[in-house]
This record gives structure tokens, C-alpha cells and sequence, in this order.
């Protein structure tokens, strides 16, 4: 079992094949060896590990992506919004929750949950305007007008009209 | 619970900047990846290599031939933007003579030297292609795969072609004499990185025959994929020999349209007695009138007997085939190979709910089915359908002969009602003309609880649907 202890100093008891799904702890606990010591997440709040914990759990004994597995480009651009069943029911949560599992899967390191969320972050900015865009992550808009025209005609060739 | 207040939220900006690629590496549509560059200058930075890396235009497009003189103005004017192509796929093109209405040929030429990482080049439409723009090409010294049109009189110095060696795939539209008459020394010249060769004739054409291809055969010692469309004077005998030459062991086989002589025993025996195809995955074939079907199939059941068989393609080109003389045939393959079958396509011939729901049942892998029913077997599709536990795209034909002037549509109701039935690893659902992406979307019942459902929408990979690349001829 692995001991872990939240920002909010909350602990969760955990087993190891559950929580090595993080490349981080995996890391760390091959680092610190045999040891009842609890690991401190300092970046990760009870609420979003709990979630974390979820996924890794419902995930367990999957295989890991290892370094060499990486999918050539072509194949990076077939893949397109294939999040499967239970992973969409598990993403669906409010934005903040959202960007929260993904800051948690970025620094424990979980590719399979990063995507996940990187994925549906992209759905969510399909189809609107750039405008639209800005509105619903408030985002400044940073162009000035005649950079704006600049990419509108470079780009123009992509547009659906 | 305790609120936080807004500004210790976690938003979008809090997220580091190194996410920013690989959520927009999950827009595959040049028109979402042209949005997100204009939100912000962020944005800007990581879209524009994706929006760039591939840039397509298709003769479907609305407003194609505008489309791709914006984009050789682009390429020709921004060389920082024309860096980033590493493909570009051209099917439609203003022909020469009405170029000056569009742009100046200069302005094309320009753009392509400056694409100087390109890696691939599509450019197909007859009469569009010119010396200068195989010259321009040649610039690029990563070009790999060439697919062009091959008719060179009044376009191009076939000679040129000459220029392109390191080619790993060569794929030529409609070759006239001039060009088939290089090939043999530019596949000296090529042949030792080629990897794939694709020939794609008009069925009325002679022009590839055994003995074209007998000259070939010494060069093509690496190829892995073969594809021959509309060559009725190739034989077992031109095939045969680029098999008995190639050293790599070919992965990819297509003979489609082939002459009435070609002996399916003969080729089937010889490759078997060589232990030829032992690592042939793909296969695509084509039955026509004058076949004697049933020993045909056992022929083709024989030649794939010892191969490591994940997608199998075939199609008619002339009579139509009803349901029960194939049975047979679909029976063998899956005992065969259906642990392996990853794709099972069949064109322009019935095939039979039974047959549907064996090979649904058998063939664990089966990730895409492409077939042909009668429409009123559609209801009772969905239940065979919900057998493929692998099964990612579904495209389903009505006979040609249902067909009148008008190209059949299915209701969004009983699309909805087979989509429902398939496995959740649906991703693509396809009807005669059309091809829709399916995706599921989240629905809050009354009581809070969350249900899935299967959606169609529109389409969006810059590639072109597979059901629509695999009937040629």
C-alpha cells in the first residue's frame, strides 16, 4: 500500500499497481524503496486526486505507453475525438474540475489521463469562432487589427466557405 | 464545500503552455486549426505547424481552384508558413490555359521551392501538372511520395521524372505511353528505397502489360505494396513476376481489373510453391463477368491461404453477384483468417445477413466493414452489427441496381437506431454517397444521471473516407 498526502493534507491510502499508473510516484517510489513513508503531492488537492484515483483505479492493469510506442505522425493525425465510454463519462465535469485533472496529469505524469483531457478541451473549441473561442476560456485577444488581417488572408485557403 | 474565489480558479490560462500543442494536435480540420490561430498570439504559435504540416485541397472542396491559388500565394509569400508542409495534396488545379485568370505560374512555383520540407505531393488532375512544377518539386530533397497524374503530352517532359530517386512510393493516375516508356529506367533509378508502387489505368487502357512489368520486376526488389487498377492486358504472368523478384516480401496486394486470362491457380500455386505473400496483410481483387466465380474463390482462397490476411477488399466490375454464390467464399476466409481480419470490404456484390453476422461474430479484430445490402435488410442489420466488439467504421451500399437517378439517403432515425447497436468504439458510420463521424455525447437525465449516446457528425479528417479510395475502376 502507498500513502499519499494532498495540498489540502488529506491522506489516501492507495495500492501501488493503482497508483503507478503516475509515471511520477512510480519514480518515486523506486527512488525511496521499502518505505511506510507517505509521499506529499503538493500540487494536487483531495478533490482532484480523488478523481485521479478513479481513473487510475478503473485503468489499472492496462498497458503503460512506454517511451518507444509513440505513434508516428500520421497516426497522431488519424486519431481525432475517440474518448471512449467511460472516460467521457468520467472527463464530464465543470471546466474548472477539467483543467484541474489536467494540471494533476501533467505533473504525476499520466499520459493516458492528459490526453484524455487535452482531447476534450479540443472538442470544446471545435467549430466556434475565435472569438467564441476567447470568450469561453478568457483569453485576451493580443493581435493587433492588422496582424488579425495578416492571418486572416495567409490562412484564408483553410477557411469553410 | 468551500468557493473558492474567481481568481484562485483554476481557468484555461493556468495551464502550461507546453499543453497548448498537444490539445490542438487533437484538431484534425484546417477550418478549426485556422480559428485557433486567429484567438491569440499563443495560439498562432502552435497552430500554425498542424495547420501547415498537411495542406489539401480537393476537387469536392467549394471554391477549390480559388483555395489552392490562396494557398501558393501564401506558400510563395510567407516561406516562414511554407516551411512547415511536409504534404501537400493538390486534386484540383486551374489547367494551364486559365492559370492567368488565377494567379501567375510563377507565384506556384515560388510556393513550392519554398515548401522546403516536403515530404509528399499529391497532384493529380489531368492537364495541371507541368515541367516547372516537377522541377520546383525536385527543390524539396525530402520529397518521398510522388502521386501525379501520368498523362505528360502537352504537360511535362517525362524525362523529368528521372530527377525524383529516393522515392518510397510513386503513385501515377492514368500513365500515357511516354511515361510508361521511363518507367523501367526510373525504377532502376528509384527502385532500391521504393517501397510502394501504385498504377492506376482506364479499364479500356493497354498500355501496362506482363512484359512492362517483367522489366520492372528486376528494380522492385524492396517493394512492400503493389496496387494495379484497369490493366486488362496484365496477366499472372507480369505479376508473377515482380513476386518472384522481391526480396522484402510484399505486405500489399491489388489487381483490380486485370486481363481475362489471368490465372488465378497458376499465380496461386506459384506463389505458394515459393512461399510468396507469407507476410501479405492487404489484398484487394476484383471479379468480373467472365469468371467461373466458385473456382475463382477457391483459387483466391488457396493464394491467401499461407498469408498473414488483417484486410481483405474486393469488388465487381461489371455483373452484379447475388448473395448465396458467395457465401461459401466469405465462410472459408473468416475460418482462415477471421482472427486476424481487420478490415472486410465488399463492393458492387450482395452479401448476406448470415454472412454479416459470421464474419461479425468471427473475426474478433474487425475494426472496419464495408458492405452491400438490400435496404430492407437494414432493420435487421443493427443485430449482427452489435457483434463486432472491435468494430470502428461501418459503410453500408444498397445494390447499384436499387439505385436509381437518385442516390438513396437513410433517416437520421434508423441511422441513429444501427449506430445504437454497434459497440462504442464506433467512430465513422457510412451510406452509399455519405460518410458521417460518430461521436457520443453526454446527456444529464432528469434524475442527474449521466447517459452516452452515439451522435452522427459531419465529417472532419482531411483524409479521404477509406470506403471511397478502394472502387477504382
Amino acid at each position: 500500500m502507498v500513502l499519499l498526502v494532498t495540498s489540502d493534507n488529506e491522506q489516501f491510502t492507495t495500492e501501488k499497481d493503482i497508483v503507478e499508473r503516475s509515471v511520477l510516484i512510480k519514480n518515486m517510489l523506486e527512488d525511496v524503496g521499502e518505505s511506510d513513508q507517505p509521499i506529499p503531492l503538493p500540487n494536487v488537492s483531495s478533490s482532484v486526486l480523488k478523481k485521479v484515483l478513479e481513473y487510475c483505479e478503473h485503468h489499472r492493469g492496462e498497458p503503460l505507453p512506454t517511451a518507444d510506442s509513440e505513434q508516428s505522425q500520421d497516426e497522431t493525425r488519424k486519431r481525432t475525438t475517440d474518448i471512449s465510454e467511460w472516460d467521457q463519462k468520467f472527463i464530464t465535469v465543470d471546466q474548472e474540475m477539467l483543467f484541474e485533472i489536467i494540471l494533476a496529469a501533467n505533473y504525476l505524469d499520466i499520459k493516458s489521463l492528459l490526453d484524455v483531457g487535452c482531447k476534450t478541451v479540443a472538442n470544446m473549441i471545435k467549430g466556434k469562432t475565435p472569438e467564441e473561442i476567447r470568450k469561453l476560456f478568457n483569453i485576451v485577444n493580443d493581435f493587433t487589427p492588422e496582424e488579425e488581417a495578416q492571418i486572416k488572408k495567409e490562412n484564408e485557403w483553410a477557411e469553410d466557405r | 464545500m468551500q468557493t473558492l474565489p474567481s481568481s484562485q480558479m483554476v481557468q484555461f490560462l493556468d495551464l502550461p503552455i507546453e499543453l497548448l500543442p498537444l490539445i490542438l494536435s487533437n484538431l484534425p480540420k484546417p477550418h478549426h486549426l485556422a480559428s485557433a490561430c486567429l484567438v491569440n498570439k499563443a495560439f498562432h504559435i502552435f497552430a500554425v505547424p498542424n495547420l501547415y504540416e498537411r495542406a489539401s485541397i480537393y476537387a469536392w472542396h467549394r471554391d477549390g481552384k480559388r483555395k489552392v491559388i490562396q494557398l501558393f500565394n501564401t506558400l510563395a509569400e510567407c516561406p516562414h508558413l511554407a516551411k512547415y508542409v511536409r504534404r501537400l495534396d493538390i486534386r484540383d488545379f486551374p489547367k494551364a490555359f486559365t492559370l492567368t485568370g488565377f494567379g501567375s505560374l510563377d507565384m506556384v512555383l515560388t510556393g513550392l521551392r519554398n515548401c522546403v520540407n516536403l515530404r509528399a505531393c499529391t497532384w493529380t488532375r489531368d492537364g495541371s501538372l507541368n515541367s516547372g512544377i516537377l522541377t520546383a518539386l525536385q527543390a524539396s530533397g525530402m520529397l518521398r511520395e510522388l502521386e501525379i497524374n501520368g498523362r505528360s503530352e502537352d504537360n511535362y517532359d517525362p524525362d523529368l521524372l528521372h530527377g525524383f530517386t529516393h522515392l518510397t512510393r510513386i503513385s501515377i493516375i492514368m500513365p500515357s505511353g511516354p511515361v510508361v516508356d521511363r518507367l523501367r529506367i526510373w525504377m532502376a533509378l528509384t527502385g532500391n528505397t521504393l517501397q510502394n508502387l501504385t498504377l492506376i489505368c482506364k479499364v479500356t487502357s493497354s498500355i501496362i502489360t506482363d512484359s512492362v512489368l517483367e522489366g520492372l520486376a528486376p528494380h522492385l526488389v524492396k517493394l512492400r505494396y503493389l496496387y494495379l487498377t484497369g490493366c486488362p492486358r496484365v496477366s499472372h504472368r507480369g505479376v508473377w513476376a515482380i513476386i518472384s523478384h522481391n526480396h522484402a516480401g510484399l505486405i500489399g496486394l491489388g489487381l483490380e481489373g486485370m486481363s481475362p486470362r489471368f490465372d488465378m491457380r497458376k499465380l496461386a500455386s506459384q506463389c505458394i510453391a515459393a512461399g510468396a505473400l507469407s507476410q501479405l496483410k492487404f489484398i484487394t481483387l476484383t471479379v468480373h463477368p467472365q469468371l467461373h466465380l466458385n473456382a475463382w474463390m477457391n483459387d483466391v482462397s488457396f493464394l491467401l491461404s499461407k498469408s498473414p490476411l488483417e484486410n481483405f477488399h474486393i469488388y465487381s466490375t461489371g455483373a452484379f453477384y447475388e448473395a448465396p454464390s458467395t457465401d461459401h467464399f466469405w465462410s472459408q476466409l473468416v475460418a482462415t483468417h477471421g482472427n486476424r481480419l481487420i478490415r472486410f470490404s465488399v463492393h458492387r456484390m450482395l452479401i448476406s445477413l448470415r454472412a454479416i453476422d459470421e464474419i461479425c461474430k468471427r473475426c474478433p479484430a474487425l475494426q472496419q466493414l464495408y458492405i452491400v445490402i438490400e435496404p430492407d435488410s437494414l432493420i435487421s442489420l443493427g443485430k449482427s452489427l452489435s457483434k463486432a466488439r472491435s468494430l470502428r467504421e461501418i459503410h453500408i451500399n444498397y445494390p447499384l441496381e436499387a439505385q436509381t437517378d437518385v442516390i438513396p439517403v437513410i433517416s437520421t432515425l434508423d441511422a441513429t437506431s444501427i449506430i445504437r447497436n454497434c459497440n462504442s468504439t464506433l467512430t465513422q458510420f457510412g451510406f452509399n454517397a455519405r460518410v458521417w463521424q460518430v461521436s457520443r455525447v453526454v446527456e444529464k437525465d432528469p434524475n442527474g444521471s449521466i447517459r452516452i449516446n452515439p451522435k452522427l457528425y459531419p465529417y472532419e479528417s482531411p483524409d479521404i473516407p477509406e470506403p471511397f479510395l478502394v472502387v477504382r475502376t
